[in-house]
């Protein structure tokens, strides 16, 4: 009741202002218009994934990587496969050490060896290259834990390597990053192919759906997925010469299956809508109808599959560098740098870092892809974000 | 359902059988014999070919294989153990790698399902990010990146054996001390099927949760305990249960890595090495057990669908759209 008198007291209100205090404005056109520039589907997913938090930073770290790995190999004074120095014997299995952060105490240049109280003394430390951090006793031994300043054992003091240097003396930061270019590059590949074919027969067999090419495409298709993947990798690795693309293409092999399969359900939904209808109608070819029509409504998805099929990709790789078949150590990737690392360390915990390093850039990696990629999901299709 | 069974098992032993066809091919095609070897000289290999009946046609190799095959025999190893059959040869590898399987797919399994539950449960609290964070980490870390974790905190905490033990009665070692000296593997395995399991596990009851069904049993005065175990957690299991088939195929397929990690004895370590030396039945063999688990598996998974959810309908290959 109240209300319905101070809305009438406004009014009257608004009537007492004194004409000369309005100006008139012209109104601005269509009434009915959009007031705004319509913004693309394109704009409007951008806008969801830079929203996202997450992703944001998952992409950050992704371009920081792809560009360290394409700079930093040649920048670096060293080469993928040469000894950092003459003094080979000397430079080998070095800790890392990077300038400013090594007064911080850590990359700092020292390594922590376990000797007894009689081979210590036989290594001949002098006072200031050596403390000794604990004790320890192993089947009735006593051990010291001694942490050993390298590079001022071996006289280097002037040198680093940020990331420190592997049993043949070669330097790991050339190499890890090296490695990651490579292992992005079978990612970026496998990915590639995997999607063509997946689109292309997917495509067709969704398209035709219901038909007998769809029927003898899809019985293909069941006793393809029936061969385990480990299968179908080890017959090809027999075959192939071991390189980046047959790698990419071995893996492509096992993988564009689901995006077949994708392509085929989406298609079929598609096909039976009024705008391929119209087009039909009109005389579109059947070629026109998929490439103009339908495949411009998949894409979403299609990126999406592929920003989920490159991290599986480099983990097949690694996966495949690590039971031994791939590539060689000509072309290391992460994976075949984790399993060098692996078997010249033997487990030991003092050189531990060349494993961890490697592990660490390919897991970080493998992390923000697939970060990215549910990003990705949740901003191109938000049907498809599950809570 | 049986006309769609049998439909399965029909095109189950096409697809074995063309992947057997092309397996054998292709491992006679690629270059190199069993006895291409620097100390053997070239009439010595002729004799050993002829005698392992390498020498003839690969069509009539083939169709001796087939005849063997009938039999369940899959031929015998040349190199090896010489002249041992296949069969026998694959046996206790195979029993190691499903034994190595169970074991991390039940463990991970119940803990996947606990993890899902309680994350479930404090939807956006500590266990809910917590939770995220292992799922992420499950698909983001490889398995030999956990191998290799794993190992450097044993030699931190030696309180498990590394060296696999084989379970041998005659030397009085129990299968209990090989499954404990196999702990390292085993968890590096659970790992990745925590991390699964544990994701469906929090979609599904959340899924749940927000259904009808769970508000009525409510509204009916059921409190919190009862509604959790009588009717949201028997439904959140369905598509739990469904998972585990292909589950138990990718362990026992994938657990290659941790074999060759921790030196376990099993039919992955036994692959490699065959293809490595050549030693084409052995590798034959061990591939084709491999698609056919994998191909049995799907089968089982496709059927359990039907039995556990009757909503999925079976007949007119649902399967497909």
């Amino acid at each position: 009741m109240t209300n319905k008198i101070d809305a009438a007291n406004q009014e009257t209100d608004l009537l007492s202002i004194p004409e000369e205090l309005f100006t008139f404005e012209k109104s601005s056109g269509d009434a009915e218009g959009l007031t705004n520039k319509p913004i693309s589907f394109w704009q409007d997913s951008m806008r969801r994934l830079f929203k996202n938090y997450v992703a944001v930073i998952a992409l950050t770290i992704i371009a920081i990587l792809t560009l360290t790995s394409i700079i930093a190999p040649m920048l670096s004074n060293y080469s993928l496969t040469g000894r950092v120095d003459e003094d080979y014997y000397k430079f080998a299995q070095l800790p890392a050490r990077v300038p400013v952060l090594e007064n911080l105490g850590i990359f700092d240049g020292t390594l922590v060896k376990e000797y007894t109280e009689a081979s210590l003394a036989e290594v001949g430390y002098a006072p200031d290259e050596y403390k000794v951090v604990g004790t320890f006793s192993r089947n009735r031994i006593e051990y010291l834990r001694v942490k050993e300043y390298t590079y001022k054992y071996l006289d280097i003091e002037d040198r680093y390597f940020i990331f420190g240097t592997d049993i043949l003396s070669r330097d790991i930061w050339t190499r890890v990053w090296y490695g990651t270019s490579i292992s992005l590059l079978i990612g970026f590949y496998a990915a590639i192919i995997d999607v063509l074919i997946g689109v292309i027969y997917g495509g067709v067999a969704g398209y035709f759906g219901g038909t007998k090419i769809d029927d003898v495409m899809m019985r293909i298709l069941e006793v393809l997925y029936g061969i385990p993947s480990i299968v179908i990798l080890f017959v090809l690795f027999m075959f192939l010469q071991p390189g980046i693309v047959p790698i990419a293409i071995a893996i492509a092999l096992t993988g564009w299956i689901g995006v077949a399969r994708m392509i085929r359900a989406q298609f079929l939904k598609l096909r039976d809508q009024e705008f391929v209808l119209a087009a039909r109608t009109l005389g579109a070819s059947d070629v026109r109808i998929i490439v103009k029509h339908l495949i411009p409504n998949v894409v979403a998805q299609i990126i999406v599959m592929a920003s989920f099929s490159i991290p599986s990709a480099i983990f097949y790789e690694a996966f495949l560098a690590f039971i031994g078949i791939g590539l060689d150590l000509s072309k290391p990737s992460l994976g075949v740098l984790i399993n060098d690392a692996i078997s010249s360390t033997q487990g030991a915990m003092t050189y531990v870092y060349q494993l961890v390093i490697p592990s660490l850039v390919l897991s970080i990696l493998m992390l923000s892809i697939n970060l990215l990629g549910n990003g990705l999901r949740d901003a191109l299709d938000p049907r498809m974000r599950n809570n | 359902m049986a006309r769609y069974i049998g439909k399965r098992v029909l095109q189950m032993a096409l697809t074995l059988f063309l992947i057997m066809t092309v397996l054998f091919i292709l491992l006679k095609v690629t270059p190199g014999s069993p006895f291409t070897n620097p100390r053997i000289s070239a009439e010595t290999r002729a004799i050993l070919e002829a005698k392992y009946g390498l020498d003839k046609p690969i069509l009539v190799q083939y169709v001796i294989y087939l005849g063997k095959l009938a039999q369940f025999d899959f031929g015998e190893s040349i190199i090896i153990i010489k002249n041992f059959p296949v069969t026998k040869m694959i046996f206790e590898p195979l029993a190691i790698t499903i034994r190595l399987g169970l074991i991390a797919l039940a463990l991970g399994t119940s803990i996947g399902i606990f993890l899902g539950a309680l994350a479930a449960l404090n939807r956006n609290k500590f266990w809910d990010h917590f939770n995220t964070i292992i799922a992420v980490i499950g698909v983001s870390v490889p398995s030999f990146v956990i191998a290799t974790i794993l190992l450097l905190l044993r030699k931190e905490f030696p309180i498990v054996p590394i060296i696999f033990n084989k379970a041998d009665p005659a030397k009085g070692i129990s299968l209990l001390s090989e499954i404990h000296s196999m702990t390292l593997p085993i968890l590096s395995l659970t790992f990745g099927v925590v991390a699964t399991i544990s994701r469906y596990m929090r979609t599904e009851l959340v899924e749940v949760y927000n259904s009808d069904y769970i508000l009525l049993a409510r509204a009916k005065g059921l409190n919190k305990r009862q509604v959790f175990t009588k009717h949201a957690l028997r439904n959140a299991l369905i598509p739990i249960i469904t998972v585990m088939g292909p589950m138990l195929v990718a362990l026992i397929t994938g657990s290659t890595v941790v074999e060759r990690f921790f030196g376990v004895p099993g039919l992955a370590l036994l692959t490699i090495k065959s293809i490595n030396v050549k030693d084409t039945f052995v590798t034959l063999g061990a591939e084709l057990l491999y698609s056919a688990m994998f191909v049995v598996t799907m089968l089982f998974v496709d059927i359990a669908y039907g039995i556990v959810d009757p909503r999925i309908r079976l007949i007119g290959g649902s399967k497909n759209d």
